[in-house]
């Protein structure tokens, strides 16, 4: 079973000690990996050429997703954890855990306003969820969540430099940190955590360009990254959800008003949310492509936790791998659904996300066979001069 | 967005500097006189648009529905702004050709270049190419005996250049480019690590380095050594780089669109245009315009204003509302100094025009650009090095750029093209056209052959990734007749400016460098073990390429048949000099004969060697800001009683 | 062309939102299959197949595509292969190839064009903005096209991929070709009997010089003019008896 869904059973209190602290961070990986399929879903079913803000806007929020599970896995590697992706969800749908338990399953949906109702659950902001009861004993945001490991990270460090003599909990080889040369083009920088105050950035940005900082519609990339003030996740979506941008003046709580975006629903490739690769059995070289694609996406998340593993050379096969996953994705989208009765709804395929240990077990193959790689340059055909970029750091 | 005021709407005013466009010239000398906090005024002839996301959008698509993707793809034409496009160019025949669009030629050959009225510039589809100078392309007449010698040296622009090259953003090797002998600091940094070499540029280190190659008309034997290119390209930040700060070096991404852009990731399309905007473009400098910094677009500037006592007063300018037509409405502006960067051809018009700074009779003349020969070939079927990677050329063969040989013929640089036939023959959409056997014959009947299926797809793939290509760039040197005129009576644009006309024209030592690269490309592809497809020539069709010409150099030197593309590194047309007599304008790029008045640009360049000219230019117009800046400032003194004084009596001296 | 007017229209959405795939689209896509040695899913993948047909049915006309699909679905019945169409129908053949390969109709023989008294000029077009990206001729060499679906920093580096052999490509399409009714035999696909074992492509089926910039892909001359045709001459074309 996954971390995040044991610690979303237990009560809402803060991490105790490092060990637990650890266990926290690996379900934060988790959660932000959890995102990751449902925002690709969305974006990869717009046909081409059609709703580009909406696709720049679940980009650009796909991006800070992957720049919060890098951060994540910073700073779990800042207090000696070790990432482990043989937790991450395997399947869809799934449930989305420290929300509300009204909150339905999330689903992987075709851009359609069903869609964006998902990604709006996924990015409530904590100040929107009702206080559950007198006793605040459950969780009931992802912002609680990061709230309780802020707390949790201070705490203990607190503790730990009151000890005699002063010890830390940053007690991760700096080294294993993915750094602003590996990663790029997404969301702000992200950077080593090291110490205390890089920490604390780290858990600022994740929960800020989601839920938007201290109840303004508004993030704080600008404070952070002096980059463009940008309306947070969850308003984004819900400006394509409602149709208009935000204006001037808006609140949290008020419906944009701005002024129209050009938003046609028609213009995606209506899918099965409940697709699974057992389902395309019709069509051989269809499911054949499901499959293809299920294992490049075991090979990127096997490559992604060698990265978290102290191996951030590693990044640049991981964008390759992520443009593989675009095309595949695009391809079964088009094409219709195999099974006559769905096809003749409209439906069209599309990728499972499905994991399954043997292809986690291939994916891991494949990293450690680019780690050789790197360590043998003659082995590559282009002979002997291998580019100083792609050699480790 | 960087557009903040209107023609209409500076009518009448005065200001510290008026900037006639927003290229990089402009952008920089904008960028750091607003700085300084002069009030700057910026005209654009062109449209704007691109400083937005949905704008730049457009570019894009317009790049994708283009069935030619030539360097003006992704740019919209203009009624109002007209501007030359390598599309308005045919062959007749051999030696012979027709132009249609703005610009009239009347030379033996072709000037084949274009470039961008809009916001940026050509800075929009420029490549991103930014390699120094040598130092000993500074003084061709004194090192070598041809062209014009530069009233600077190298070690005099130093410092502008790396400024340029910080401000521009580019990756690159500095050790490398200190070894290659055009970078004197052994540990110069550049802000990032060099562009990723391609897999080709791999296999050419792997089979040509060390290599020796012989050129009959140098009558010289060269080692070949494969080297980097510096580029204006996002690259991963260089830790090693330092400015003082502490800060790192922080690529900038797209205009308009948060984390887009901060690094390449490999469109290959960086002519005409980067869709990610990871390749440098002016747009960015715009950015950093401070307050003081006004910038139009449609505002196409007919005329420079006399004012009294050899000054300019200002400009008239035209305010255009739609591209699409030419209707408009004149406006005048005033300023203290004016900048003409409009690109070497429109300044050299503009100054024509407007009468100006034409005392030695040279503006206009000297027009120069990078005559470029093409060579392709297949790699052996073994030895596929996947074309259509990547940025266009990410490496280079340096060694006959410089020396002795260069009193023989012109030198040339030759770059590795990493696009495969792209450029010579149209690949690789041409290539499914010709493997289909498509179009009919010379009788217009169905082609016999051809492949399908299975066969296309296969054959189609593995020939492709075999392709290479060498783009071999001349330097032409500074000559009197190759020039830009007008004739107002005859040739005007719709809005009423004069086009320009062109009369271009290749010297024997330009074609001797052709003769000798051409030579050369085929002892590359040998030692490649690689096919050669060129064809210069006459084709299958009976068409002879554009720029096509034979050529010997003499002795037992058999003719050959030759052509040349034009990549518009247009330069020269109001070279830089101490005499008034022989240049237009002087080392910081102020006119002559008006001292408010600067021409800045690849225009004021005497010479351009065997360097992609915008780095260059950059560095110039650096220069010049400097300049200017001391200039305003000596105009804004008090003046004082003490001072005066001194002053006459100075004078009475 | 480049102004590129028509660029900000997006693509005509023809495709069937929340409707059954047509019978028509169906057929246009299996018959274009065997031509372009893409299965049918790589085609649909394209997402261009409903903008294709729309395309090829304004070139050609309503009547002269009917044509050309069921003639060459009687070929295939016959078991023959796109080579051994009939010119006219051959030259149609390899514009729709054209088109899949490059997101544009082509430039096509001027006796094809008269004899179909097309009411367009026979020049070179793009069907859309976002069919230029979604070439086959990009896929068919392991690439990306160039502005578009780029693969990330410093990918230029590494060996380009291992293609697929003439023979896997054939086994993939036998899957969504179902009329084949032989095995997969090259020179019903024009490969050249005296030339099968050949590493290289012979000029003639090689672009030539693109004399200027102005000259659309299509249009470009041949490396090499063809061989003389002469008994057992590999240009001796079996439908022209």
């Amino acid at each position: 079973m996954t971390t995040m869904y044991e610690l979303a059973q237990q009560d809402y209190r803060q991490p105790k000690d490092v060990p637990e602290l650890r266990r926290y961070l690996q379900a934060a990986l988790e959660v932000e990996h959890l995102t990751i399929p449902v925002y690709l879903t969305g974006m990869y079913s717009i046909k081409p050429g059609t709703n580009a803000y909406a696709y720049g806007v679940i980009r650009s929020v796909l991006l800070e997703e992957m720049l919060h599970m890098t951060l994540a896995a910073n700073l779990l590697t800042a207090v000696g954890g070790k990432a482990d992706v043989s937790k991450f969800v395997r399947k869809y749908p799934a449930r989305l855990p420290f929300a509300d338990k009204r909150v339905p399953e999330v689903r992987l949906r075709h851009y359609s306003p069903e869609a964006l109702v998902t990604f709006l659950d996924i990015e409530r902001p904590q100040s929107f969820v009702p206080p559950n009861g007198q006793k605040p004993t459950g969780w009931t945001s992802i912002g609680q969540f990061y709230d309780a490991i802020r707390r949790g990270v201070t705490d203990l460090e607190q503790a730990a430099r009151e000890q005699e003599p002063p010890s830390t909990i940053f007690t991760g080889v700096a080294g294993d940190q993915i750094g602003p040369r590996d990663f790029y083009n997404s969301g702000g920088e992200v950077f080593a955590v090291t110490g205390l105050k890089t920490a604390l950035l780290a858990i600022e940005v994740i929960s800020d360009q989601g839920e938007g900082a201290h109840d303004t519609i508004w993030d704080s990339d600008d404070k952070i990254f002096g980059e463009e003030r940008q309306v947070a996740h969850y308003f984004r979506f819900n400006e394509i959800h409602k149709g208009r941008r935000y204006g001037r003046h808006d609140l949290p709580r008020t419906s944009p008003s701005g002024p129209l975006l050009d938003i046609t629903w028609a213009d995606a490739y209506p899918i099965d949310p409940m697709a699974k690769i057992e389902d395309y059995r019709d069509s051989p070289e269809l499911k054949t492509q499901a499959v293809l694609f299920n294992k490049t996406y075991a090979k990127l998340i096997a490559v992604l936790e060698k990265t978290f593993h102290g191996r951030s050379d590693l990044m640049h096969h991981v964008v390759p791998l992520m443009v593989e996953l675009r095309d595949a994705s695009q391809r079964l989208y088009r094409n219709p659904h195999p099974n006559a009765a769905k096809a003749a709804l409209g439906l069209h395929a599309s990728p499972t996300f499905e994991l399954t240990d043997l292809f986690l077990a291939e994916g891991r193959t494949y990293a450690d066979e680019l780690v050789a790689r790197t360590e043998e340059p003659s082995q590559l055909r282009g002979g002997g001069v291998l580019p100083s970029w792609t050699r480790p750091h | 967005m960087t557009v903040n005021t209107t023609g209409s709407a500076v009518d009448g005013r005065h200001f510290d500097v008026i900037i006639v466009g927003s290229g990089w010239a402009g952008s920089l000398l904008a960028r750091h006189l607003g700085r300084q906090n002069w009030r700057v005024l910026v005209l654009e002839a062109g449209n704007g648009g691109t400083d937005t996301w949905e704008g730049f959008q457009d570019t894009v698509r317009t790049f994708s529905a283009a069935v030619v993707k030539a360097s003006n793809a992704a740019y919209r034409t203009s009624a109002a702004a007209p501007f030359p496009d390598v599309l308005d160019l045919r062959s007749t025949g051999p030696s012979s050709y027709t132009t249609s669009g703005h610009f009239e030629q009347t030379g033996p050959f072709p000037y084949a270049g274009d470039y961008l009225r809009a916001l940026g510039g050509t800075g929009m589809h420029w490549f991103g190419a930014v390699p120094r100078m040598f130092p000993e392309d500074f003084a061709t007449r004194t090192n070598f005996g041809y062209g014009a010698d530069w009233p600077v040296t190298a070690m005099d622009l130093e410092r502008h250049v790396r400024e340029a090259e910080l401000l521009i953003g580019t990756a690159g090797d500095g050790a490398e480019q200190h070894r290659l002998g055009v970078v004197a600091d052994p540990e110069y940094q550049y802000p990032m690590e060099e562009i990723p070499p391609s897999y080709l540029d791999a296999r050419f280190h792997r089979l040509l380095d060390g290599r020796s190659v012989t050129d009959k008309i140098a009558e010289s034997a060269y080692t070949l050594q494969v080297y980097g290119l510096p580029q204006a390209r996002n690259s991963t930040p260089n830790p090693a780089w330092d400015d003082g700060s502490g800060n790192p070096y922080r690529p900038r991404g797209a205009v308009g669109m948060p984390n887009f852009g901060e690094r390449c990731v490999g469109n290959a399309s960086c002519t005409p245009i980067c869709p990610v905007q990871a390749k440098s473009h002016p747009l960015r400098l715009q950015q950093d315009f401070t307050d003081s910094v006004r910038l139009a677009t449609r505002c196409v500037v007919s005329r420079v204003l006399p004012g009294r006592g050899g000054t300019v007063r200002g400009v008239e300018f035209r305010e255009y509302g739609d591209p699409a037509t030419p209707s408009s409405r004149p406006y005048t502006v005033e300023a203290d100094i004016v900048v003409l960067a409009a690109h070497s051809i429109e300044n050299a018009v503009l100054l024509l025009a407007s009468g100006m700074a034409n005392s030695s009779g040279n503006v206009g003349r000297h027009l120069m650009d990078h005559p470029t020969l093409l060579a392709w070939a297949e790699m052996p079927a073994n030895d596929p090095v996947g074309a259509f990677r990547g940025p266009g050329h990410t490496s280079g063969l340096e060694c006959f750029r410089t020396g002795q040989g260069r009193r023989k013929r012109a030198p040339f640089r030759i770059e590795i093209s990493n696009w495969g036939w792209g450029w010579s023959t149209g690949a690789p959409l041409s290539s499914v056209a010709r493997m289909l056997g498509l179009g009919g014959d010379a009788n217009g009947e169905v082609r016999h052959g051809g492949y399908f299926g299975p066969k296309l797809r296969r054959d189609l793939g593995q020939q492709v990734n075999r392709q290479i290509q060498l783009q071999i760039a001349m330097e032409q040197h500074a000559e009197r007749n190759n020039r830009v005129t007008i004739d107002p009576a005859r040739y005007r644009d719709g809005m009423g400016n004069p086009r320009p006309i062109i009369h271009y024209d290749l010297d024997h030592r330009v074609k001797d460098g052709l003769y000798a690269a051409r030579e050369v490309s085929k002892a590359i592809f040998k030692l490649l073990n690689a096919t050669d497809h060129t064809n210069l020539g006459v084709q299958d069709d009976g068409s002879h390429p554009l720029g096509y010409f034979t050529h010997t150099p003499g002795g037992d030197l058999p003719p050959q048949d030759l052509g040349y593309r034009g990549p518009g590194h247009a330069a020269g047309t109001h070279i830089m000099g101490t005499r008034k007599s022989t240049s237009v304008v002087d080392a910081d790029q102020r006119t002559h004969d008006h001292p408010n008045l600067y021409a800045v640009g690849c225009g004021s360049m005497p010479s351009i060697g065997t360097s992609n000219p915008t780095l260059t230019m950059a560095a110039l117009a650096l220069r010049s800001a400097e300049r200017i800046h001391r200039d305003l400032a000596e105009l804004h003194q008090p003046v004082t009683v003490a001072t005066s004084h001194l002053a006459g009596k100075r004078a009475a001296e | 062309m480049t102004d590129g007017t028509n660029a900000g229209a997006a693509a005509p959405n023809a495709d069937t939102h929340l409707e059954a795939p047509s019978a028509p689209l169906e057929r246009f896509v299996r018959l274009c299959v065997p031509l372009t040695g893409f299965s049918a899913f790589d085609l649909h993948g394209t997402g261009m197949a409903p903008l294709y047909l729309d395309t090829t049915r304004r070139e050609l006309g309503e009547g002269h595509l009917e044509n050309f699909l069921s003639r060459w679905e009687q070929a295939q019945a016959e078991g023959k292969g796109p080579a051994e169409l009939p010119p006219t129908e051959r030259e149609i053949a390899r514009a729709l190839v054209y088109l899949w390969y490059t997101g544009a109709w082509p430039r096509i023989a001027p006796a094809v064009h008269a004899e179909l008294r097309r009411d367009r000029p026979n020049g070179e077009s793009m069907a859309s903005a976002t069919s230029y990206p979604e070439g086959l001729v990009w896929r068919a060499f392991g690439g990306h096209p160039g502005g578009a679906k780029p693969p990330g920093f410093g990918t230029w580096s590494y060996p380009p991929p291992t293609l697929p052999t003439e023979a896997e490509i054939a086994e993939s399409i036998t899957q969504s070709a179902a009329t084949a009714t032989r095995p997969y035999d090259p020179t019903a696909y024009g490969a050249l009997a005296n030339l099968l074992d050949e590493e290289s492509v012979p000029p003639h089926l090689l672009p030539g010089a693109c004399v200027t910039r102005s000259v659309p892909p299509s249009a470009v001359p041949c490396a090499a003019p063809p061989p003389e045709t002469g008994s057992g001459s590999p240009a001796k074309d079996v439908s022209e008896r």
